[in-house]
């Protein structure tokens, strides 16, 4: 019984820190959904590093010389995307999939939701940080168009 | 009556857009913990373009001849991040502030953080969308990050 009980305790230790699968989602604000045609656009506000060429005033040798330089800078941007939640999916974090009239209601103008980095589910261990409220969107993959049969 | 008038312009401006709460936090996995340093550190995959010379047959006047070019390809690098705690801020959602005691109990190897995009808290819609137990990581700041245009 003492050794059932330490296995219990050592399996629920390591599975608190089991390395995530696949790429984390990421998180963006909801700016306008259109139910009909089964849309959502989303939009993000990243920092990236931009490179910008400087020119500095440096001394050497005692005579007052230009240097340019290539400097990163952060930068914050703004972008939007464009989902079809009609042909991807929408889950809760406990895996639920939502159909597209009731994600479509609560996916409201200034709602933050997690988009998953492929077209899978997120792995458990990302859905475990996100609140049993937050809507993931699933990507559809992209259609690929069938291969081109050759001609006898 | 002028306020009301002020709300709606304001509004019109806006074009009914909501407001951004700035940057987006990110999800990391902590790669490796170093207590005693006050670190964690975090491997981040990403991808950027490098310039490369390479050859290539062209055609000149007809003629088939070999050239360098520069072309653009893109490559992946695994990145090893530190942050030093001693000088972050570790938050839950609710907006409480965590020792660092408290930090390093609850980090381990390939726990899920997250990390705000600059060095201020993130908005709180961000904060709404996540766990209560998750533990979200306000590194120092380094630089002023420049509005976008």
């Amino acid at each position: 019984m003492r050794w059932a009980v330490l296995s219990l305790v050592v399996v629920a230790g390591a599975s608190l820190a089991q390395p995530p699968s696949g790429p984390p989602p990421s998180l963006h604000v909801v700016r306008q959904t259109d139910a009909g045609k089964g849309r959502v656009i989303l939009t993000n506000s990243v920092t990236v590093i931009e490179t910008r060429v400087i020119t500095e005033k440096v001394v050497v040798n005692g005579v007052v010389m230009d240097v340019t330089k290539t400097i990163g800078v952060p930068v914050l941007k703004q972008f939007d995307t464009v989902h079809d939640i009609a042909a991807g999916r929408v889950i809760t974090p406990d895996g639920k999939q939502l159909l597209l009239d009731e994600a479509s209601k609560k996916l409201t103008a200034g709602t933050v939701v997690a988009v998953s980095g492929n077209f899978d589910a997120p792995s458990a261990a990302y859905l475990r940080t996100l609140n049993p409220q937050t809507l993931v969107i699933i990507p559809a993959p992209p259609k690929v168009a069938p291969p081109m049969q050759e001609k006898p | 009556m002028n306020a009301l008038l002020t709300i709606a312009l304001a509004s019109l401006a806006g074009g009914g857009q909501p407001a951004q709460p700035g940057p987006a936090p990110t999800f990391q996995v902590v790669s490796e913990v170093a207590k005693e340093k006050g670190q964690i550190f975090f491997n981040e995959l990403k991808y950027r373009k490098e310039s490369v010379q390479v050859e290539r047959e062209v055609v000149v006047n007809g003629m088939m001849v070999k050239q360098v070019v520069t072309e653009q390809v893109v490559v992946s690098e695994l990145i090893k991040t530190a942050i030093d705690l001693g000088q972050a801020r570790v938050i839950t959602p609710d907006g409480k502030q965590l020792a660092l005691d408290e930090v390093f109990k609850r980090l381990k190897k390939d726990t899920i953080v997250v990390v705000s995009g600059n060095a201020n808290t993130p908005g709180q819609p961000y904060l709404r969308a996540l766990s209560p137990d998750a533990l979200i990581i306000i590194p120092p700041a380094d630089k002023n990050i420049p509005m976008p245009k």
